[in-house]
C-alpha cells in the first residue's frame, strides 16, 4: 500500500515539474516565437483584459499605457476590462481618464481591489504582516479572475506594485495545475534606467512577455523586449 | 508678452526646499524683471496648504485679495487655488491637487518646474514645455534622480543640482536661453501593438 502511494506522489511530482518547464517561461519551450504581424480577435469572443494600478507612480505610467494603446486594448463591445486597484486615488484617475469613453463604447468594466503588498518605507515586520494578509485576499481575487478566463484570449498587464508578484505567482501556479493558460505582460517602470526592480526580478522568470524602456536594460537582460519609451 | 511659470511638487509627498526655493524675493524679481514672469502657479501637494499661504505672508505679500480675487484667478487657471497673493509684482497661486494638471500646463505653462515623478516629466515634456527638474533627494530611494540625469543627458530637459533658490534659478535660466529642446517620443510603437495582440490571441 505504502509503496503504491509513492507511486503516485511520485507520478504527480514528475507531473508537476514537467508542467513546470513548460509554462514557465525562463525554461525556454516559448522562445523563438516571432513578432509577426498581429491577428485580429475571433469574432464573438471577448478580449479580456486585466490591468492593475498600484498607486502613485505605477497607476500613473499604467493609465498613459493604456492612453496609448487604447486602440489595440480597447475593442467597442469586444472587450472586457477589469481594473485591480488599491487604493482610492489609483480609482479615481482611472475613471477620471477612462470611464466616459468606455462607457460609450460599450466595453465592460469591472473593478476589484487588492490590499497593498509593501507601504514605501514600511519596516520588515510590519511588510511581512502586510504581505500575509494581502496575500490571503489576493488569492481569492486571482482565482475568480482565472476563471473567468479559461478558454477566452485575455491578457494581464503589470507595471511593478509589489502586488504584481502575488498576481502573476498565482496566475501561473493555477496555469501549472489547471492546465489553461495565464497570459501575463510585466512592463518595468521608466524609473528603472539601469537595473530592474525587486518586483521586475522576481517575475523575469515568470512571465509571458518582460519590457523594458530602457535600451540598457534590454542588453543587460537576454529576455528582455525593449520598444522606447512606452508610457 | 507676460509669462506664466508652473511648480508641481508631486501630489502625495510635500516638498518643502522647492517650495522655499521659488518664494524666493531674488528668485521673483529675477524671473520677473529678465522674462516677464508675471504669475507663479504652484501645486503644493496634499497637507502643505497652511505652511503655503504662511510663507506667503511672511514675504510680505500684499494679501488684500478678498474671495472675489481668488475666485477670478481660480477660473482662469481652471483649478481650485487655495492660496491667492501678490509677492515682488508677481502673482503667486497656490493648489493642492487637481485631476488636470495636463490642461493647466497646456494652456497657462511657459516653463514648468518639477519635482522628479516620472508623471509630471511626462505631462511637461509631451506638452513641449521648457522644463527644469529639480529632485527630492529626501526621498528615500534614488530613481528620480535616475529618470531625471538619464532625460536631461539625451537634452529632454534642464536638472537643477540642488533645490535652492540658487540653483534653480540656475536652471532656469539655462532653460530659458536654450533654441530648443529635444522632443519625447510619443510612447506609441507598432512592434508593442504587435506584441499587446500576439500575446493576447496567442
Amino acid at each position: 500500500m505504502g509503496f503504491e502511494l509513492w507511486l503516485v506522489v511520485l507520478v504527480a511530482l514528475q507531473w508537476l515539474v514537467v508542467r513546470v518547464i513548460l509554462v514557465v517561461p525562463i525554461f525556454g519551450i516559448q522562445n523563438g516565437r516571432v513578432l509577426e504581424a498581429a491577428e485580429k480577435t475571433e469574432k464573438g469572443r471577448k478580449l479580456q483584459i486585466f490591468v492593475l494600478l498600484g498607486s502613485g507612480g505605477h497607476t500613473g505610467e499604467m493609465l498613459r499605457l493604456l492612453e496609448n494603446y487604447q486602440q489595440t486594448l480597447f475593442k467597442p463591445h469586444q472587450t472586457k476590462l477589469t481594473v485591480g486597484v488599491s487604493d482610492e486615488a489609483s480609482l479615481k484617475r482611472f475613471k477620471h481618464a477612462f470611464q466616459t469613453q468606455l462607457d460609450a463604447q460599450g466595453i465592460e468594466v469591472q473593478i476589484c481591489r487588492f490590499g497593498k503588498a509593501r507601504e514605501v518605507g514600511a519596516s520588515k515586520l510590519q511588510s511581512v504582516k502586510s504581505i500575509v494578509l494581502t496575500l490571503a485576499r489576493a488569492v481569492w481575487t486571482v482565482s475568480w479572475l482565472k476563471w473567468q478566463f479559461v478558454g477566452q484570449p485575455h491578457l494581464v498587464l503589470l507595471n511593478g506594485p509589489g502586488t504584481c508578484c502575488i498576481i502573476a505567482g498565482w496566475l501561473k501556479l493555477l496555469e501549472i495545475v489547471t492546465m489553461t493558460r495565464s497570459k501575463i505582460i510585466y512592463v518595468e517602470s521608466l524609473a528603472r534606467t539601469s537595473s530592474l526592480s525587486l518586483s521586475g526580478k522576481l517575475l523575469y522568470p515568470l512571465v509571458d512577455e518582460f519590457v523594458v524602456q530602457w535600451s540598457e536594460l534590454c542588453d543587460r537582460y537576454d529576455r528582455a523586449r525593449c520598444f522606447g519609451i512606452l508610457v | 508678452m507676460t509669462r506664466t511659470m508652473v511648480v508641481t511638487c508631486g501630489a502625495t509627498v510635500p516638498f518643502p526646499s522647492l517650495v522655499q526655493a521659488v518664494l524666493d524675493l531674488d528668485f521673483l524679481t529675477t524671473i520677473r524683471e529678465r522674462w516677464n514672469f508675471k504669475k507663479v502657479v504652484i501645486q503644493y501637494g496634499r497637507g502643505f496648504g497652511g505652511e503655503f499661504e504662511k510663507r506667503v505672508k511672511a514675504l510680505g505679500s500684499a494679501s488684500a485679495h478678498g474671495k472675489e480675487a481668488i475666485g477670478k484667478a481660480s477660473r482662469d487657471l481652471g483649478v481650485e487655488l487655495e492660496v491667492h497673493g501678490r509677492v515682488a509684482a508677481v502673482e503667486i497661486c497656490g493648489f493642492a491637487f487637481t485631476t488636470d494638471i495636463e490642461g493647466l500646463l497646456r494652456v497657462h505653462a511657459d516653463l514648468v518646474i518639477s519635482h522628479a515623478g516620472t508623471g509630471s516629466i511626462l505631462d511637461a515634456l509631451r506638452l513641449h514645455k521648457r522644463l527644469v527638474v529639480v529632485a527630492n533627494t529626501g526621498l528615500m530611494d534614488n530613481h528620480q534622480l535616475q529618470i531625471t540625469d538619464r532625460l536631461r543627458s539625451r537634452g529632454h530637459l534642464v536638472a537643477a543640482h540642488d533645490a535652492t533658490s540658487v540653483a534653480v534659478l540656475e536652471a532656469v535660466v539655462s532653460a530659458m536661453e536654450a533654441d530648443s529642446t529635444t522632443p519625447l517620443a510619443t510612447g506609441t510603437s507598432e512592434a508593442f501593438t504587435n506584441l499587446l495582440l500576439n500575446v493576447a490571441n496567442s
